[in-house]
């Protein structure tokens, strides 16, 4: 049951945004697409400390939002010193949500080879 | 207890992740044709800036090229020099040649004067006829001149002159008789070649030379007007 909440509240964002039909303007789009790219940063993070019995609410949420509002405020400093911050943020969460997905995937085919061997040992109990 | 909180932590933050996505997926589909819109706009704008840039670089090429026949033949010098001489010629100031005419006016009778209307008349038919240089025994007709009577005779450029009175007119031949042909006479068609004989002589020649102005053209209380305006 608690897997299905990331799913369902996804589900309800992404159309309640579709059903809306907002778009932003130009101007701040790129600030958007920083804070997406943090967002998807922190769920990353948020799936693979859960996958290694590491969640904690407080910092999931929390660094949820700040990531958003540090991503896109440094965007905007960018902007204001005419210095590309935002790629300095395109960088940093990319690679980040490159290594968090990596790990899921190896923590994802450990857990699935644990629980093979567990079925064989079972299996190999039951013939014996 | 847990749960709850769990719930509307992950919960929301997801929500809010599907919102976000949702809006970036729609704004960054909905920008390109903004932006295409924009990029059109602006590619209009270029090719009429290259359009205008093509048109002043004809305009520069044409005006280089003036400017290099000024400086190229030789000099400057020169080539102000030329213009110089263009102008004298203009002006009267040398003396030239070519095709013509030659009238010649003289006293119908022992004793009488020719009237210096019909020297005036001749002149100024001749000068509508398309002549390009005219003289009137030695006296070139400029811009200057005046054609008065003064006791017998006839002053052009303030030099009396004594009959018979010799018009040289260089110009088309065809044209300059068209034109001495019409009427001076405001109350019915007469013309000089009806009083061919003694008194008008009508002569074409084909290697004239008319003679420069040679007085020192006076002007005084004249200033050049420099503004643009004046063409």
């Amino acid at each position: 049951m608690p897997y299905l909440i990331p799913v369902v509240g996804l589900l309800i964002g992404l159309f309640v945004g579709l059903r809306t039909q907002w778009t932003l303007p130009p101007e701040f789009a790129q600030y958007l697409s920083i804070s997406v790219l943090a967002a998807l940063d922190s769920v990353f993070g948020g799936v693979r400390a859960g996958m290694e019995y590491e969640f904690d609410l407080s910092i999931f949420v929390s660094g949820f939002f700040t990531n958003i509002l540090l991503a896109a405020g440094l965007t905007y400093i960018g902007t204001l010193l005419g210095v590309d911050l935002y790629l300095a943020a395109v960088f940093a969460f990319g690679v980040r949500l490159f290594q968090n997905l990596a790990i899921i995937r190896r923590l994802g085919l450990e857990q699935l080879r644990k629980r093979r061997a567990v079925k064989r040992a079972a299996e190999q109990k039951a013939e014996k | 207890m847990t749960d709850r909180r769990l719930l509307i932590g992950v919960g929301g933050v997801c929500v809010v992740l599907g919102l976000m996505l949702s809006v970036q997926y729609q704004t960054s589909t909905a920008a390109p044709s903004a932006g295409r819109a924009a990029l059109s706009n602006h590619v209009q704008q270029l090719q009429s800036l290259e359009d205008e840039q093509r048109a002043l670089l004809d305009q520069l090429s044409t005006l280089r090229q003036r400017l290099s026949s000024y400086t190229q033949s030789g000099d400057p010098a020169a080539a102000m020099e030329s213009e110089l001489r263009m102008a004298q010629q203009q002006a009267g100031m040398t003396s030239v040649q070519g095709a013509g005419v030659r009238i010649t006016l003289s006293p119908a009778e022992e004793g009488a004067t020719v009237p210096y209307t019909d020297l005036l008349n001749i002149v100024n038919y001749l000068l509508a006829g398309g002549a390009s240089a005219v003289d009137v025994n030695g006296q070139r007709i400029v811009a200057t001149t005046a054609i008065r009577s003064a006791g017998n005779g006839i002053v052009v450029n303030n030099t009396p002159l004594t009959p018979p009175y010799r018009i040289q007119a260089i110009g088309d031949a065809e044209k300059l008789r068209a034109a001495v042909s019409w009427s001076y006479a405001p109350s019915g068609p007469q013309t000089y070649f009806q009083k061919q004989g003694e008194h008008f002589q009508w002569e074409e020649v084909s290697d004239l030379t008319v003679p420069p102005f040679t007085q020192v053209p006076a002007f005084q209380q004249v200033q050049v007007v420099t503004s643009a305006d004046t063409g």
